[in-house]
């Protein structure tokens, strides 16, 4: 009898002719969309609420993961104010959370959101297709110039790994920390990040200038020499600086966002106000610092400090219950 | 987005993402369920208009092997405790179907990753690049991966053949 393939390309055409049974189900999934946004309308005050954490969440971020070594020089960069801090059982300071003083402010300079979304339409592709040329030992600062009055965003490229499925994250992060073994029902993971470490591309400068004001003489520059956009590479490093988790519940929009980092942790809000309130929790023998936006803890793997933020429009028993489940 | 431009996008785009998820899967059920899931994702966490055909497959993507994992899981679980009715099952199931035995052993020495960066170039027709958005991964790994599948194919089908010539009986 005659093989059914006789090259690679026979079983590429089998695969491209094949009939499959295929089933319309454009009704189904209308009848169930239809559902969904009736469903939607109720949420909507919930999902207001879990956006403005989302936002304060990006522009803290964006600051927590930047390269500061020093956190102290961080915090002065961005003329910070500290209030709250969580100290280990043998006295040290391993979680501080404050907010961002006017001068360290990248709001006041930042565009309306309108225009920055447009703006990050427009250097999408661009950002992907340099981000695709990197090799894997590489980093690279991104700042979009053309069609810009002022400085109004930066990008890291390629620091970050993403994984979608809670298997692919575990055996990749196996080797370096824990993950949660609970997650409330109902919530499923969107999108989880692994972020390297890389070459202080700021350490030359943080004598003469902030951060900020490194960032906006690359603008500058850029612009000077009618450039579309500021871009310099620079070496990744192969350990990891911290990863993170995000889930989403299903047909609610709530969220639960989860950062691990190695190491003690500054976080410095800019989320238009001086005002934080801070407090120390302590729940089954676990001390948390919480504040507005998020609780905050940590724990030993060996020697290695390990500090956890997590983010949650989920009720605070289980937000224990996901801290505790870690580890 | 509203429900009207939501049927635009299934009436495009359901076959397609039908098709890649049977050919992942092979279950009927399976896929109509995967299917429906991926629209309802889709509607749920995009707002997007642009790379619509990506983001969609990106969930799909994520979905199967998400299943395909899953099974693994619980077929291992039967395979240990139950060894002997897992082996009959699946062997009344290959004789039932035996036209897509050979393309199914073939597609069976792949990784689920390099069926999928298979089927996402050959079948649905996707370029390197909306390959990498959609499986996030860089287009040089894609470009491996779908040459390490490629040899893995075309050796399982060699070395069928030979099989096949050396025993004088039908292989497949």
């Amino acid at each position: 009898m005659m093989k059914e393939f006789q090259s690679f390309e026979d079983v590429i055409n089998r695969l491209t002719i094949e009939e499959i049974p295929f089933t319309d189900c454009k009704q189904d999934i209308l009848k169930r969309l239809n559902a969904k946004v009736l469903s939607k309308r109720n949420t909507y005050r919930k999902l207001c609420i879990i956006c403005a954490v989302s936002f304060t969440l990006i522009i803290s971020a964006a600051f927590t993961l930047g390269y500061i070594k020093e956190h102290a020089e961080f915090v002065k960069a961005h003329a910070g104010e500290i209030k709250g801090k969580l100290i280990d059982d043998k006295g040290n300071i391993v979680i501080q959370t404050g907010v961002v003083g006017k001068a360290g402010k990248y709001e006041d300079h930042m565009l309306s959101s309108d225009k920055k979304r447009i703006s990050a339409e427009k250097f999408d592709y661009i950002k992907k297709s340099l981000e695709d040329k990197l090799s894997n030992d590489k980093v690279a600062i991104f700042i979009p110039v053309k069609g810009l009055e002022a400085f109004a965003d930066f990008s890291i490229l390629n620091w970050c790994e993403y994984y979608y499925t809670i298997e692919d994250m575990r055996n990749y992060i196996s080797h370096y920390g824990p993950l949660p073994e609970y997650i409330p029902d109902g919530f499923e993971l969107i999108e989880s990040g692994v972020y390297y470490e890389y070459e202080n591309y700021y350490k030359p400068y943080e004598e003469k200038m902030t951060h900020k004001e490194f960032l906006m003489k690359q603008f500058e520059e850029a612009k000077k020499n009618q450039k579309d956009y500021y871009y310099k590479e620079y070496n990744r490093l192969n350990e990891i600086r911290g990863y993170s988790l995000e889930y989403e519940s299903i047909g609610e929009a709530q969220r639960i966002y989860l950062y691990f980092k190695k190491g003690k942790t500054t976080i410095l809000h800019d989320s238009g106000t001086d005002e934080l309130t801070t407090e120390i929790i302590e729940h089954n023998g676990r001390k948390y610092l919480k504040d507005e936006f998020s609780y905050y803890t940590y724990f030993y793997n060996g020697d290695d400090l390990w500090t956890i933020r997590i983010t949650a429009g989920v009720e605070e028993d289980r937000i224990f219950r996901i801290m505790e489940s870690i580890g | 987005m509203n429900l009207v431009d939501m049927e635009t996008i299934i009436e495009n785009y359901q076959f397609g993402i039908f098709k890649y998820c049977f050919q992942m899967l092979r279950s009927k059920e399976v896929t109509e369920d995967i299917t429906q899931e991926v629209f309802l994702t889709y509607y749920r966490l995009s707002g997007k208009k642009e790379n619509v055909p990506q983001y969609l497959y990106a969930i799909a993507h994520s979905r199967c092997i998400d299943y395909l994992r899953k099974e693994k899981r619980k077929h291992l679980f039967i395979k240990n405790y139950s060894n002997e009715t897992y082996e009959e099952a699946a062997e009344d199931s290959f004789l039932r179907n035996e036209y897509s035995y050979e393309l199914q052993a073939a597609l069976d020495t792949l990784t689920d990753y390099e069926k999928s960066v298979l089927l996402l170039k050959s079948v649905s027709g996707l370029s390197f690049r909306e390959i990498s958005e959609i499986l996030k991964k860089k287009e040089p790994a894609l470009r491996k991966q779908f040459q390490r599948a490629k040899s893995k194919i075309e050796k399982k089908i060699n070395w069928e053949g030979a099989k096949s010539n050396d025993e004088g009986i039908p292989v497949f």
